[in-house]
């Protein structure tokens, strides 16, 4: 019943999205309203395809309904419910699921969005390109990725349970959520884009109709990595957070196009420059969240995340081409047109700022993208294995965290156009000596190493230059009467509490990853042991038994807190560690692990201590970045006329000379 | 005071502030930087971390706690004790457990490839920038600052 439901659900939504592709695409052709005003409605064939297909899958898991496939491989009686509601994402086929359920839900929002604009020529070719992901995940689903295929023969009593990995802590329902909330909201933005290049409404209209969904997209993207990272702390039992590992670096990759296009995007607002630029970005972006699923589930790299491995790797490439070769088509289509109608005119101003922190971010995402690939390409045409691991990362990366946290400090007091010497001077004085403040501070407190001292203070000079902004918005929100919150909300303002969330997630990355220690020691119950100055003092071991697991867990009291440490064997997977965490805002982290003990947790037991300060840090910081990009997407309750996008003219060529017309998005909005 | 040439004292205060700032950043880091001299334990942790752990798929033997990363951490404590150079155990390392055991890799022309990508990068967007200022001089502009100062009443004077 369940395999019916579903796959009844996939059928419609893939009827539905490829039903409106169609229609819109002949309303667009034969230029028929009518069709136009009723393609959309396919949405509602999309909407009511999706629920039934994630409620069979849920109902499946729930019920443990092994006759599916998917069911009898990724969960079994034993499996815990959050595990098991969760179990649709613990696999290939399901992920797919819930891309298309995540995609679904933004194609509705945005169908609803522009309701009263359906026969907008660029509202209608941004619908059709977002059915034609619809369609392409759909597909998947009907074809090659199929979560509703039944097992051959005998349903089995019991199924295998989801990965070890997948069932050991709460934030597995929230990552990968997060997660594609991200990688799928950017699938709106590209769509507008290719709309834009389409109908060569290429003026700024676009752009404004798309801001919110796209920091929406970038919040989503960043809680999701942060959620990634402190699932991987608590997890997988190494006391890190970020391996790069090729999986995590294909979840960087379009937040950093993303974070890139965020900035650069306000100068075209502004000043009508950076198009090509920009639209690049957006391509860029959406192809990299597919490049990201195809390294995450074709099963091309060895990774702890990669959750599945597949022959879906040929159909996920080809979309991804099929994407590249579409953006960049239309772009070198569309050149002509998006010539910018003047040019920077001043290096030390915002825009000048914010074009050398998009090749920053550029340059961030190169080394990345080349680290990640690098092994594939050397395997594949000299024979032979590599690893591209954090030494390479750390090496290329953190000079250009530098320099991107001094652009963070000085972009934000800069005025458009040009900047005299003496307003840098004046702006930067507060956030420089709160900078100072710090590395003296740090030094004085016994902080040792260029790379800390000088990432710390960096992160006060860039924090103090946010806090100034601040300072001053909400004074002026004051003054105005609207309150001082106000101080916080609109792009200028949330962006600045973005600042300060990296800040901080800044000094947590230098302090975690320069000041750490690590140890082991063999205590028996009742004995005491100091480690970098904590003492730990073993209470007792005990071994437990879960339905779905068994092993060893251990009392143990670090500097009076007491922790829980354990061991745990799974069915077909032994010696899974859950760590022990004594977590402190100040003091930092000290993270126990069991690394073995004897069966029955009788006798002495090995444990793994890791003393490692400011991991809180990243935490905080991180949802500290997306709240503020939450509040940068809330509308300014009066516009200033300083701030006012301006939407510059656009270059349209016509016979024998060029001539220049404005060419903005529809009025209506 | 209106916006116009500022007090030469002023002036010169202000400058002196910022050199005072400079030169206070350089000492306190310089001295703060001061511990990083070579010894044992830096070469063994720097060691540690380019090794891969034999056992884990993407840590290095000074992350992972696994027993062969703990038996090649004192393998690798026992050469540099030894008086052998980085290279000749990175060697070691590589013809023991193949080139993949370096988390940065070490042949000759991939290494450099692999480097030589992000210098490409930056020396493209230098070259492109560059351009892109050059190109300013045919855009006409009164080069007036357009400001987002939130507080009119606390901008200051230009």
């Amino acid at each position: 019943m369940n395999a019916l439901l579903g796959q009844i659900g996939v059928a419609l939504g893939l009827v539905s999205a490829a039903g409106g592709v169609l229609g819109l695409a002949l309303g667009l052709a034969l230029h028929r309203d009518a069709l136009l005003r009723a393609a959309p409605r396919a949405l509602i064939g999309l909407v009511a395809g999706v629920l039934l297909a994630t409620g069979a899958m849920e109902h499946a898991l729930l019920t443990h309904d092994f006759s599916l496939s998917y069911v009898a491989n990724n969960n079994s009686r034993q499996t815990p419910l959050l595990y098991d509601i969760t179990g649709m994402w613990s696999a290939l086929q399901g992920s797919i699921l819930l891309w298309a359920l995540v995609l679904t839900v933004f194609l509705a929002a945005v169908g609803w969005r522009f309701r009263h604009r359906s026969t907008d020529r660029l509202v209608a070719w941004a619908t059709l390109v977002g059915l034609c992901a619809a369609t392409f995940f759909f597909g998947l689903m009907a074809g090659p990725a199929n979560p509703f295929v039944t097992v051959s023969g005998t349903v089995p009593a019991n199924g295998l349970g989801p990965n070890p990995l997948l069932q050991d802590n709460i934030l597995i329902a929230f990552h990968p959520v997060f997660l594609y909330l991200g990688y799928v909201g950017f699938t709106v933005p590209f769509a507008f884009a290719v709309a834009a290049l389409i109908t060569g409404r290429l003026g700024e209209g676009w752009l404004i109709e798309t801001r919110r969904w796209t920091v929406v997209a970038w919040a989503f993207l960043t809680v999701g990595i942060v959620m990634g990272a402190w699932w991987s702390y608590q997890v997988l039992g190494w006391g890190g957070f970020w391996a790069w590992d090729p999986v995590e670096n294909a979840a960087l990759l379009p937040w950093l196009c993303a974070t890139a296009y965020l900035h650069s995007v306000m100068v075209q607002e502004r000043r009508g420059l950076l198009r090509v630029w920009n639209l690049s970005l957006l391509v860029a972006t959406y192809a990299l969240t597919i490049l990201g699923t195809f390294l995450t589930r074709s099963g091309v790299i060895q990774s702890v995340h990669a959750f599945s491995d597949s022959g879906l790797g040929p159909v996920l490439l080809a979309y991804l081409g099929l994407v590249v070769a579409v953006g960049v088509g239309l772009i070198g289509w569309r050149g002509d047109r998006l010539h910018s109608p003047g040019s920077i005119d001043s290096p030390v101003s915002r825009e000048g700022a914010f074009l050398v922190n998009n090749l920053l971010f550029a340059a961030f995402a190169a080394v990345v993208l080349i680290g990640t690939v690098f092994p594939l390409f050397v395997s594949a045409f000299d024979h032979q294995e590599i690893t591209v691991g954090a030494p390479y990362y750390d090496s290329v990366t953190v000079p250009i965290g530098f320099a991107l946290l001094f652009f963070m400090a000085v972009a934000p007091v800069l005025p458009w156009r040009t900047a005299s010497e003496g307003v840098l001077r004046r702006r930067l004085a507060v956030p420089a000596w709160l900078g100072l403040a710090v590395v003296v501070a740090c030094v004085i407190g016994g902080v040792r190493g260029f790379t800390p001292l000088a990432a710390f203070g960096l992160a006060g000079v860039a924090g103090g230059s946010a806090l100034r902004q601040l300072v001053l918005a909400t004074a002026a929100a004051r003054r105005s009467g609207a309150g001082a919150w106000r101080g916080f909300v609109g792009r200028a303002n949330g962006g600045m509490v973005v600042h300060l969330g990296i800040v901080v997630v800044a000094c947590g990355l230098a302090a975690a990853s320069s000041f750490g220690h690590r140890g082991t020691v063999v205590l028996r119950p009742g004995q005491r042991t100091t480690f970098e100055g904590h003492s730990v003092h073993l209470l007792a071991t005990r071994s437990f038994t879960d339905p779905n697991r068994n092993g060893v867990i251990a009392s143990v009291v670090v500097d009076g807190a007491l922790l829980h440490p354990a061991i745990s064997n799974f069915p077909g997977q032994e010696g899974i560690g859950t760590p022990g965490i004594d977590s402190s805002f100040f003091h930092g982290d000290v993270y126990v692990t069991i690394n073995s003990a004897a069966p029955g947790g009788r006798g002495a037991i090995t444990l793994g201590l890791i003393d490692q300060p400011m991991v809180m840090w990243l935490w905080i910081g991180g949802f500290m970045t997306g709240f503020g990009a939450l509040l940068a997407a809330v509308p300014s309750k009066r516009r200033r006329r300083g701030t006012e996008p301006v939407s510059a003219p656009v270059a349209v060529p016509s016979a024998g000379r060029e001539t220049t017309a404005l060419v903005a998005g529809s009025g209506r909005r | 005071m209106s916006a116009g040439r500022p007090r030469p004292t002023r002036w010169w205060a202000s400058r002196a502030a910022w050199l005072a700032l400079a030169t206070l950043a350089v000492a306190f880091l310089a001295f703060g930087s001061v511990h990083n001299v070579p010894s044992f334990a830096a070469r063994t942790a720097r060691l540690d971390s380019v090794i891969k752990c034999p056992a884990c798929e993407d840590l290095s033997i000074a992350q992972s706690d696994a027993p062969s990363a703990a038996a090649l951490k004192r393998r690798v404590a026992g050469f540099v004790r030894a008086g052998w150079s980085d290279a000749r155990i990175e060697s070691w390392v590589t013809a023991r457990f193949g080139l993949s055991a370096l988390l940065v890799p070490q042949q000759s022309g991939v290494s450099e490839t692999l480097y030589l990508v992000p210098v490409a990068v930056v020396g493209l967007s230098v070259a492109g920038l560059g351009w892109f200022l050059w190109r300013r001089r045919a855009g006409a502009s009164d080069g007036a600052a357009e400001d987002e100062e939130p507080a009119p009443a606390l901008r200051e004077r230009r």
